[in-house]
């Protein structure tokens, strides 16, 4: 047996007299023994073999090609967003030392049985979000729901989710260069741009 | 592909999501032992990495760069979540407190598997997470005993050769 055969028996459990006589001879092997055998161990944790859904990737991916589109080079938004800053890193440690959301607001739905609230938490990030939601049902079969964060025509996408009650999510802009926020039922098209089809919506 | 990502390039966004989004995950949920929470980790560490990248030498391996920016996120979850849990009535949380000693283990254990064919996955998985035996396995996956076992030794060399910087590392 050589040593890449012996490292393999090894991680995979088996340790039998051809190996124990390898081993006797080879130092090198000896030496990956403890981390082989760690190794093998970690392969049984659970959480090893978790998997984020689906879902996600577009989320990210939208998350991150979507900033491109926020306005960073116009002068006025520097000073902006210098000002914004210093607010976040306030309001940062004001939420600290108050242990709760820096905001919070009720959203609307064309239905009166849906109630639903949107919580938001300044980073130096951007926003982090919780969204609750009663009386809704989860998106059907080749839909999703999207969250949006506008400014006029200048929507980034917050992400997607399929079930309403309790999301959570991150946005890479702030609340105050972002007022209006809203989410739309999405088809599964491809389609970057949000949809006419809204659930819940903000005021401005 | 990171100096794409660098440019914000959608494609190899997609690319390094694809590549590390699984170890990202399996070290939050391992740590915080919530599916939300977790996702959570991994949309502000793919966020924070491109915010990041141009401090980035796109000439070096990008997975420990981005294990240190996902043990942060997890670091930084764990933490408002205890800081929050008298707020709220949440018992998936209760199971919080795993160590993080071992999470660069988990990371590289999970990448490692990610970049073998995904047959060998299927054994991989069945015989250490699912605990089944060579004939088990055989039987669960439909495919001759023969196969399994030339399968499995491939995936466990392949394996051992991905892991080798784990014993470097703590050499």
């Amino acid at each position: 047996m050589n040593c890449e055969d012996v490292r393999a028996a090894l991680l995979a459990g088996i340790d039998g007299p051809a190996e124990q006589a390898h081993l006797q001879s080879c130092s090198a092997c000896r030496a990956k023994l403890e981390t082989l055998e760690a190794a093998r161990n970690v392969l049984a944790v659970p959480a090893v073999w978790e998997e984020p859904p689906p879902e996600l990737e577009e989320q990210v991916v939208g998350l991150i090609t979507g900033r491109r589109q926020v306005p960073t080079t116009r002068r006025w938004f520097r000073y902006a967003a210098g000002i914004a800053a210093g607010v976040l890193v306030v309001a940062v440690g004001v939420s600290l030392l108050l242990n709760r959301a820096d905001w919070r607001i009720d959203m609307t739905a064309p239905s009166p049985d849906v109630v639903a609230d949107i919580a938001g938490w300044n980073t130096s990030e951007g926003t982090r979000l919780a969204l609750h939601v009663k009386g809704l049902g989860s998106a059907p079969e080749g839909f999703v729901y999207e969250l949006w964060f506008s400014a006029g025509a200048d929507h980034v996408s917050a992400g997607t989710f399929k079930d309403p009650s309790s999301v959570r999510l991150v946005v890479g802009v702030a609340r105050l260069d972002y007022p209006h926020i809203w989410v739309t039922l999405e088809p599964l098209d491809g389609n970057p741009a949000p949809s006419s089809s809204v659930v819940l919506e903000t005021g401005t | 592909m990171m100096r794409r990502f660098r440019n914000g390039d959608p494609t190899a966004v997609r690319e390094l999501y694809r590549r590390y989004a699984n170890p990202v995950f399996s070290l939050a949920f391992g740590v915080l032992g919530d599916r939300g929470l977790a996702e959570e980790a991994v949309q502000q560490t793919f966020l924070q990495a491109w915010r990041g990248a141009s401090r980035f030498n796109v000439d070096k391996d990008p997975a420990p760069w981005l294990y240190t920016i996902a043990r942060r996120v997890t670091v930084d979850l764990y933490r408002r979540e205890k800081r929050h849990e008298s707020d709220r009535i949440d018992t998936e949380m209760a199971v919080l407190g795993e160590s993080f000693e071992g999470t660069w283990e988990r990371w590289a254990v999970r990448e490692a598997v990610d970049r073998l064919p995904a047959e060998e996955q299927a054994i991989v998985r069945s015989i250490h997470f699912l605990g089944l035996s060579r004939q088990e396995t055989a039987d669960r996956l439909g495919i001759p005993l023969g196969t399994v076992q030339s399968r499995a030794h491939r995936a466990h060399r392949r394996l051992a050769g991905l892991l080798q910087h784990l014993s470097e590392a703590t050499a």
